[in-house]
């Protein structure tokens, strides 16, 4: 009997007693313990127990913002910013971005790593629109909402950023799903979204949900497309009954979290060139909504992860994740398996 | 000698190196740190972890991720003995006598969580390595610290004896002494 149990089928077997309940740490999860090694450290350093360790004054920070600043340097594109009383110095601190002195900027379409000093105050809001169509919102205050919504009128954008408010009780008919960018980040970080307009349906609206937790921390969602105009505000869980917004504290920069906002651009750069939506859109989704962190899918393609991630959890997590996200696996697997005509 | 701005350069690609680790394994490290470590204990090993990572950077390796699964390894067994003995002298102080401890495996249920139970703690580290944390052999290796050939060796034969008392029957219960008696007895007759 003992030969019929194969190598595989012996892990298998070990990896339904997988002691591990909690599952994997949280995008947000993790950036807080980041926050807490650099205090650690921090502390360690003013101790004089580990002088060794070099505590950043600045952090690397991959942001869609060095897309936006390489937009704004080459195509001179407008920027709408600039609001409060520091208008003067954070024009001088752009002005000095821009000119890239400070800034080495990757190639066109990527991400950047962006160093900024925590001392660096950006601006409230800014809007701009890419060579290809596509407009990138930055919001970095509740304050700036407003701006950037008169500036997203003006660009004739139907997306409006709404703030995230606990009490909100606005219920507004849900649309379709365009797609979902998470963006989010400390005080010394940019939060924008890119969103191409021909992706939101006739007579929708996109709704950029604007968290703002502690002061200067802000999550910035594209979130699902509503029936008519965008409401006053939304509440903690999308109107639709979707997954709870990240907490204000999340900056998902992990390597999972680098090709995620990398992909999100992709698929909506690629929704403009006429490329169908994943596949995996529906059961990432259903992934989320049951609280489980899937990057998005790659657009026009088939991507593994969520299935990976999945196999990730807990047997008794794992089941029922895939009972309630039955359907839209299924539906996956099926049309993965499905030959291409 | 190294100028001002070389040292600068160095510390923010440190930070940079840092981060990027931090973000690319963080998660792996905690999953393992929570199979093996109380739940209290988790996050302290993993802080620990990345501290020893940052400290060292310059002897990482490629592949950080086995690395940090090795201090990681080391870390929990280091307050693990802290833990115990901390706790072994307060039930002496107590006057009491320490209980079995149970330890997170043998906290699942099940026939398969005995057997791994059972087996020798670097043979059970070897499979659930692989098992759990999903592991290449040759990663695993060097989170045990030994030549990817041993490791292979020691897989091998941990399967093999995991394979074994799976196979083994059941115990019966144990029945009271007195009905073993009998049972020889008439037996003999």
């Amino acid at each position: 009997m003992t030969r019929m149990i194969t190598d595989a089928a012996l892990d298998e077997l070990l990896r339904a007693v997988d002691p591990l309940t909690d599952g994997v740490p949280s995008d947000a999860e993790t950036e807080m313990a980041f926050r807490g090694l650099v205090a650690n450290a921090r502390e360690s350093t003013r101790g004089g127990a580990a002088r060794r360790i070099r505590v950043p004054a600045a952090r690397a920070i991959v942001s869609d913002v060095g897309l936006w600043l390489e937009v704004a340097r080459e195509q001179r594109a407008e920027l709408v910013s600039a609001r409060g009383p520091a208008v003067k110095r954070r024009q001088r601190v752009w002005r000095r971005l821009l000119a890239g002195t400070t800034l080495g900027l990757a190639g066109a379409g990527t991400t950047l790593a962006l160093i900024l000093s925590a001392t660096t105050s950006p601006p409230a809001f800014a809007v701009t629109r890419t060579p290809d169509g596509a407009v990138i919102v930055m919001v970095n205050e509740i304050a700036g909402i407003s701006g950037a919504n008169a500036q997203l009128a003006a660009l004739g954008v139907r997306a409006r950023a709404v703030p995230v408010l606990a009490g909100c009780r606005a219920t507004v008919p849900a649309g379709d799903l365009v797609g979902r960018q998470w963006s989010a980040g400390p005080a010394s970080v940019l939060m924008s979204v890119e969103i191409n307009p021909s992706t939101i349906p006739a007579g929708e609206t996109l709704v950029l949900a604007a968290k703002q937790g502690v002061p200067s921390h802000l999550t910035l969602v594209a979130e699902e497309t509503v029936r008519g105009p965008a409401p006053p505000c939304v509440g903690d869980r999308h109107p639709s009954g979707g997954p709870p917004f990240p907490p204000s504290a999340g900056l998902p920069l992990s390597p999972g979290h680098a090709p995620n906002r990398g992909s999100a651009q992709s698929r909506i750069r690629a929704a403009a060139a006429g490329v169908p939506p994943s596949p995996m859109l529906p059961a990432v989704k259903c992934l989320r909504a049951q609280g489980i962190n899937v990057p998005d899918p790659v657009p026009g393609a088939r991507s593994a992860t969520p299935v990976q991630v999945l196999q990730r959890l807990p047997r008794a997590r794992r089941e029922s994740v895939g009972i309630a996200c039955k359907a839209q696996l299924s539906q996956a697997f099926r049309r993965q398996t499905a030959p291409t005509p | 000698m190294m100028r001002k701005s070389d040292q600068r350069g160095d510390a923010a690609g440190a930070s940079d190196r840092v981060e990027q680790l931090f973000r690319c394994h963080h998660a792996a490290v905690v999953a393992y740190v929570r199979r093996r470590a109380p739940a209290d204990l988790v996050d302290d090993v993993v802080g620990e972890t990345f501290l020893v990572a940052w400290r060292r950077l310059d002897r990482m390796p490629d592949n950080p991720l086995p690395w940090l699964l090795a201090v990681a390894r080391n870390v929990v067994a280091t307050q693990e003995r802290g833990v115990l003995r901390r706790r072994a002298l307060t039930l002496r102080l107590a006057g009491m006598h320490p209980v079995s401890e149970p330890g997170t495996v043998d906290r699942a249920d099940g026939r398969v969580a005995s057997a791994l139970a059972r087996l020798a703690p670097k043979d059970r580290e070897a499979l659930t390595l692989i098992a759990w944390d999903g592991l290449q052999p040759h990663e695993a290796a060097v989170v045990l610290g030994e030549a990817p050939g041993t490791f292979r060796v020691r897989l091998h034969r941990a399967r093999g004896r995991l394979r074994r008392l799976l196979d083994e029957p059941a115990e019966p219960p144990e029945l009271p002494a007195i009905h073993r008696i009998r049972v020889e007895e008439v037996a003999h007759d």
